[in-house]
């Protein structure tokens, strides 16, 4: 079930929801992830 | 009334007055100009970049200031051109200009082309990342009155000093005055690299060319 | 002394020059190398850029060769195994010249700054991320893309962890700031305007052409990166983190093209807010700032005395000290001179720029430049400087 990430809000929150196993099941700690996530990517 | 349209012309490009620069181009093609007015609107135009390197020498400008004068400066250019028609601006000089080997940036680059146009020179760039060769053919090729190379990063010193050893090595050395700019030069550099002159900025450099042409 | 403590007392040393309360042991050296370790360690960089394995090698050779307190850049600089796997193709390796060298980027059109102040993450996700990452921008069903990029997100992280390790346990050399942190940790909105979204060229138009956008768009980044780091900042314990050198690591490009009266719209709130913070938390920051701010000075002069350091790339940095006794001075030593010079006049240099700047105790040594490309720097040259530094007690 492949997906188009680049959409917002859909695509980011499934990423945030569902891709992302190593972190804890926590809106917190994962949207900051995401946040940093996003820097990152246009950053670098 | 032109003349006094030309003074607050230049002062406008000088103080990067965008808009006020394009009422007064607007007002003056819909004059129905002859090509004797367009010749003095055009140098009015490169008086006012000259009046922004002043500026810029003097710290007033910064590089910043430097890039938009010269998107305002295309801009006029621009909207001068279906008036320009057949009009033979007079050069100053050719100048052969690039962004030596194993360097991309470009953007001190293009604020000295920008500023070698308006001060009339026929500006011939090479572009980024440009080894010797393709100077010395180009050089060959056109015949400027001087060679300039520009570059950011440390590597890019021993670049141009390939540059210069290329010319002499095609004998065309002599035939041409050689200036360097960016990040990295300095009178140490400029010996090392064996060019006639150095500049950190574009506006200085500009001059030294048009005192080589006079 | 075992590598832990070697550790702690480096880590002590940055926090005595940057606090000035009192003299560090000694000057401590931090080492601005960058790509010029792969070539010094006989590698292509190609080589090392897409194998982890010889990024290790490399970076024990630096420490196994020079004696510096802390590395610059110890392999996150240029992640190409990362942004390579979703179609990123700005990094131009040149095993030839030895260079690697980023396109310009310019992911922002002029007239998208409404859409980016109205929503920045939708703006950022939906439009830039997609120009930059050709997979995402092709290709309707990515998630596959993204699902492979997440899994080398992960691997490069790792690795830093184990980089982290190897260079705390076996040779006693700190973390500088969070190593996994992006060039600037705490995302700023001019800088990433510049350096990524609108270019030198569009922002310098912007700024003129329509100020009140761009310190908009200035604002709404620094409210998506910089302000939900500076909460959690908030949170953790006042007082510096004695388990790196610094607590924040800004670096500063675009002011390059700035008139201190740009500086002082676009640029200064957000150093403001980090110098506000520093203070009411007792940082420690450490600005790198490229090219030449000696126009500035008066902004650095505000900065809280005890909490900054700004290592120079081009200033004169005797004058910088001179002027701006406020905080300490890091770099002075010349790459032209580590090109060029001989060991000796390279440490008779060292010793000038530690017995004059580091009469205070506010200086930290290091190399002006990033040293990048082979003639930036001779081994023999680096050797004999850190050898010297270690030494060598000024008090």
């Amino acid at each position: 079930m492949e997906y188009n990430v680049a959409k917002y809000p859909e695509g980011y929150e499934k990423i945030k929801k569902e891709e992302l196993p190593f972190l804890p099941d926590d809106e917190d700690t994962r949207e900051f992830f995401m946040n940093d996530l996003l820097q990152w990517l246009i950053q670098w | 009334m032109v003349d006094l349209g030309l003074k607050e012309l230049i002062q406008a490009v000088g103080e990067l007055d965008e808009e006020k620069v394009a009422g007064i181009l607007k007002e003056f093609l819909d004059s129905n100009p002859i090509e004797e007015d367009v010749q003095k609107v055009v140098n009015a135009c490169q008086q006012g970049m000259g009046v922004v390197g002043d500026l810029f020498e003097k710290d007033e400008y910064f590089v910043g200031d430097l890039i938009f004068a010269g998107e305002l400066l295309t801009g006029a250019i621009n909207t001068l051109k279906p008036v320009l028609g057949s009009t033979n601006l007079e050069k100053t000089g050719k100048i052969v200009i690039g962004t030596v080997s194993g360097d991309l940036h470009d953007i001190g680059k293009n604020i000295f082309k920008t500023m070698a146009e308006a001060a009339g020179f026929e500006v011939y760039d090479l572009g980024v990342d440009q080894p010797a060769d393709v100077f010395v053919e180009k050089v060959k090729e056109v015949k400027p009155e001087v060679v300039g190379m520009s570059g950011v990063l440390t590597l890019s010193i021993e670049s141009m000093k390939d540059t210069v050893d290329s010319l002499k090595e095609a004998g065309l050395r002599n035939d041409v005055k050689v200036i360097i700019g960016g990040n990295p030069v300095n009178e140490d550099v400029r010996k090392h690299v064996g060019a006639d002159a150095f500049t950190i900025n574009a506006a200085t450099g500009v001059k030294m060319c048009q005192e080589w042409v006079k | 002394m075992n590598t832990e403590e070697l550790r702690k007392e480096r880590i002590q040393l940055f926090k005595d020059a940057i606090q000035m309360g009192k003299k560090p042991q000694r000057i401590p050296y931090f080492g601005n190398i960058w790509s010029w370790k792969i070539i010094d360690a006989g590698y292509k960089l190609s080589e090392a850029l897409y194998d982890y394995e010889v990024t290790e090698k490399v970076l024990r050779h630096v420490f196994e060769n020079y004696k510096i307190d802390v590395l610059s850049e110890t392999g996150w600089r240029n992640p190409v195994q990362v942004t390579s796997v979703m179609g990123n193709d700005e990094y131009i390796i040149n095993d030839t010249a030895n260079s690697i060298s980023i396109k310009d980027q310019c992911f922002m059109e002029a007239d998208e700054y409404d859409e980016l102040i109205d929503n920045p993450k939708k703006f950022l996700w939906e439009k830039v991320v997609p120009r930059k990452y050709r997979l995402l921008r092709e290709e309707e069903n990515n998630s596959g893309h993204f699902r492979e990029f997440l899994q080398k997100y992960g691997e490069f992280g790792g690795f830093m962890g184990k980089v982290s390790k190897v260079m705390n346990e076996e040779y006693g050399i700190p973390d500088f700031a969070d190593s996994l942190a992006a060039f600037d940790y705490w995302g700023n909105g001019y800088e990433l305007l510049f350096n990524i979204l609108r270019g030198i060229k569009g922002l310098s138009i912007d700024m003129r052409r329509d100020p009140e956008k761009v310190s908009a768009a200035i604002e709404a980044l620094d409210e998506t990166f910089m302000a939900p780091r500076l909460e959690r900042g908030k949170k953790q314990p006042k007082g510096t983190n004695m388990d790196f050198c610094v607590d924040m690591n800004p670096v500063m490009l675009g002011h390059t093209i700035l008139s201190p009266k740009q500086f002082e719209r676009f640029y200064w709130p957000h150093l403001k807010r980090v110098s506000d913070f520093a203070e009411s938390y007792d940082k420690v920051v450490y600005i790198f700032a490229e090219g030449e701010s000696s126009r500035f000075y008066e902004f650095f002069q505000e900065f809280p005395k005890g909490h900054f350091a700004i290592h120079t790339e081009q200033d004169d940095i005797f004058e910088l000290k001179k002027r701006v006794p406020n905080i300490a001075v890091a770099g002075g030593m010349k790459s032209s001179l580590l090109g060029k010079g001989t060991p000796q006049e390279c440490v008779d240099y060292a010793k000038k720029l530690i017995d004059e700047l580091g009469a205070d105790g506010g200086y930290i040594f290091s190399e002006n430049k990033m040293i990048s490309f082979e003639q930036d720097c001779k081994a023999e040259n680096l050797k004999a400087v850190s050898d010297f530094v270690s030494e060598y007690n000024p008090y």
